[in-house]
């Protein structure tokens, strides 16, 4: 297929450029990195850091795939390189999943970050890995699409991060990390970020009831 | 017909962008828009490119209709927006292959064909920087370069050389030229009468997003209403002299350039023994006389009632109601 040649010119072409581009740096991979540090620092037991970890998981795919958005198609968009993509005869529908397909490669990427950092603090055996990652891509492909949503109603990288952060902000506090209080649990499984990071926490934790799962599944 | 266009329309709001535009471009031909700035011409490309949504009309590539799915005829067509649009972060050469794969080539032809072109457009030096770097002329040069990479039939060019310096201006427009008498059909706009001018066989005047006239240079020339200009350089000359001749001679219309200079506008051929008779019997030396022929900003201005100098300042703007 032509197409596809053009679909992973697209995706390797994002990656190498915005990666590391600072806003998406910032946002996407230092400020997961400290938000890690933080959490592992402050834990005192073994025990409490595999706790926290699936929502700190999340977290970084949520940062990390609505900031690599904001670059890939708001900074795309203002600089009018996008239009050259909407111009080529490649399908509209390539073109999208090639736009966020590099983000939630990130995002799952980013969700490697905090599991390694804990590998170095703590026995992670135990995980229930097959669980654990199509949690983590199921995280990493909703908030591409919540990225995307922002990515193309704002025109600027700023504003696109800034607008972001409407979600990003209230999302750490629903997602459980910092209120373990139980109305608030409910009402944020509904968010984008609580139902999967409830799927890690139960991958991470109890892995025996998940393979279990799986195989009835 | 490479381009078929008809009863393309555009409104943004009540804004006329583009109303009842129709035109068609004949395969291996180079057909220009010209029109002042907000003329509608960067409208009309977005449509008949797939980058907006007509109101209404229909556009036709090589026989088919397409109004209903530009994005089948994209590999068909290669385009050069007004303002470069290629990655800055990439250099000229990865840019080109980048959009290489865009339209589907395969690695190693992607690499053959981005070398020739970087060298057909002078850049082979410049090849491994970054796209940032660049000058404007490089820039659009690599623009275009990237619009020609999958070998189109049909090239449309946003005003190719507007705002760049005039060397490179020149070489655009030879390679222009080039890639015409290879064979392939362009479509530019511009609002440079002279550019009009030089490149285009046929031409279309826009103004407040409606075609005013189409036709050949020749056809466009012959429509002026005074076919013949004469222009005689005289030892006096005034209005009142300019409506004597005016009156005397049936079918001339005379006017005063500047004192001295007086143009004479007629249909036929003049004559000029009586010409000279009509200076002489009021004692008037002729010092020059001489035929002029009609620039395109001629018949542009009386068509269009534009003045030239008011090409560049934003133009005309139509509105419903
Ligand atoms: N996206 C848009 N929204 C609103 N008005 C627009 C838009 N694009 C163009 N216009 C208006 O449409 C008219 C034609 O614009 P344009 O096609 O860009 O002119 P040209 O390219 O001939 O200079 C102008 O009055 C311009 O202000
Ligand atoms: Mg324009």
């Amino acid at each position: 297929m032509r197409h596809w040649e053009a679909f992973w010119c697209i995706v390797l072409k994002d990656m190498r450029t915005y990666y590391l581009k600072p806003p998406n740096l910032s946002w996407g991979i230092l400020f997961p990195v400290a938000w890690t540090g933080m959490f592992f620092i402050r834990s005192q037991t073994p025990v409490d850091i595999r706790m926290i970890l699936p929502g700190v998981m999340a977290m970084s795919i949520l940062f990390g795939t609505t900031s690599m958005l904001a670059v890939t198609v708001t900074f795309e968009r203002k600089g009018r390189s996008f239009e050259r993509l909407l111009l080529s005869p490649v399908p509209l529908r390539l073109l999208m999943l090639a736009k966020t397909g590099g983000a939630i490669f990130f995002g799952i990427v980013n969700a490697c970050i905090p599991v390694l950092i804990a590998s170095f603090l703590i026995d992670i055996s135990g995980i229930g890995w097959a669980a654990l990652a199509g949690s983590v891509a199921l995280i990493a492909v909703s908030s591409t699409f919540l990225g995307l949503f922002i990515a193309v109603s704002v025109s600027e990288v700023f504003e696109a991060q800034t607008f972001s952060n409407f979600f990003r902000f209230p999302m750490v506090f629903l997602c459980g990390l910092f209120s373990p209080w139980p109305h608030c649990r409910l009402r944020s499984s509904r968010s984008v970020i609580c139902f999967p990071s409830h799927t890690v926490r139960i991958s991470c934790t109890m892995r025996s009831t998940v393979r279990a799962a799986c195989r009835c599944g | 017909m490479a381009i078929e266009v008809s009863g393309l329309r555009k409104y943004f709001g009540r804004l006329r962008a583009v109303e009842n535009v129709e035109f068609s471009v004949g395969e291996g031909e180079i057909f220009g828009f010209l029109g002042p700035n907000g003329a509608g011409k960067t409208t009309t490309i977005n449509m008949l490119t797939g980058l907006a949504r007509p109101d209404s009309g229909r556009i036709r590539y090589f026989g088919r209709d397409y109004t209903a799915d530009i994005k089948q005829a994209q590999h068909l067509m290669g385009i050069v927006p007004d303002e470069s649009n290629l990655y800055p972060e990439l250099t000229g050469r990865e840019n080109l292959k980048f959009c290489a794969a865009l339209y589907g080539m395969p690695g190693r032809e992607r690499e053959q064909r981005s070398s020739r072109l970087l060298e057909t457009f002078g850049l082979t030096e410049a090849a491994e920087r970054k796209f940032a770097t660049y000058s404007r002329g490089m820039k659009r040069k690599l623009t275009i370069a990237a619009g020609i990479i999958h070998r189109p039939g049909i090239l449309f060019l946003d005003e190719p050389t507007s705002g760049i310096d005039v060397a490179s201006a020149r070489q655009i427009r030879s390679l222009l030229s080039g890639l015409n008498r290879r064979g392939t059909t362009i479509f530019l706009t511009t609002h440079y009468i002279e550019e009009a001018e030089r490149l285009c066989a046929r031409i279309a005047f826009i103004v407040a997003g409606r075609i005013v006239r189409v036709g050949t240079l020749d056809e466009l020339m012959s429509s002026l209403e005074a076919g013949h200009v004469v222009e005689l350089l005289t030892s006096a000359g005034t209005d009142q002299l300019a409506a004597e001749l005016s009156g005397e001679f049936a079918g001339v219309r005379a006017e005063t350039v500047e004192p001295g200079r007086t143009r004479l506008y007629c249909r036929k051929r003049l004559d000029l023994a009586p010409l000279f008779g009509f200076f002489e019997r009021r004692g008037i030396e002729v010092s020059e006389a001489r035929l002029v022929r009609p620039s395109l900003e001629d018949v542009f201005v009386r068509v269009t009632g534009l003045e030239i100098a008011k090409m560049d300042n934003g133009g005309h703007r139509g509105r419903r109601g």
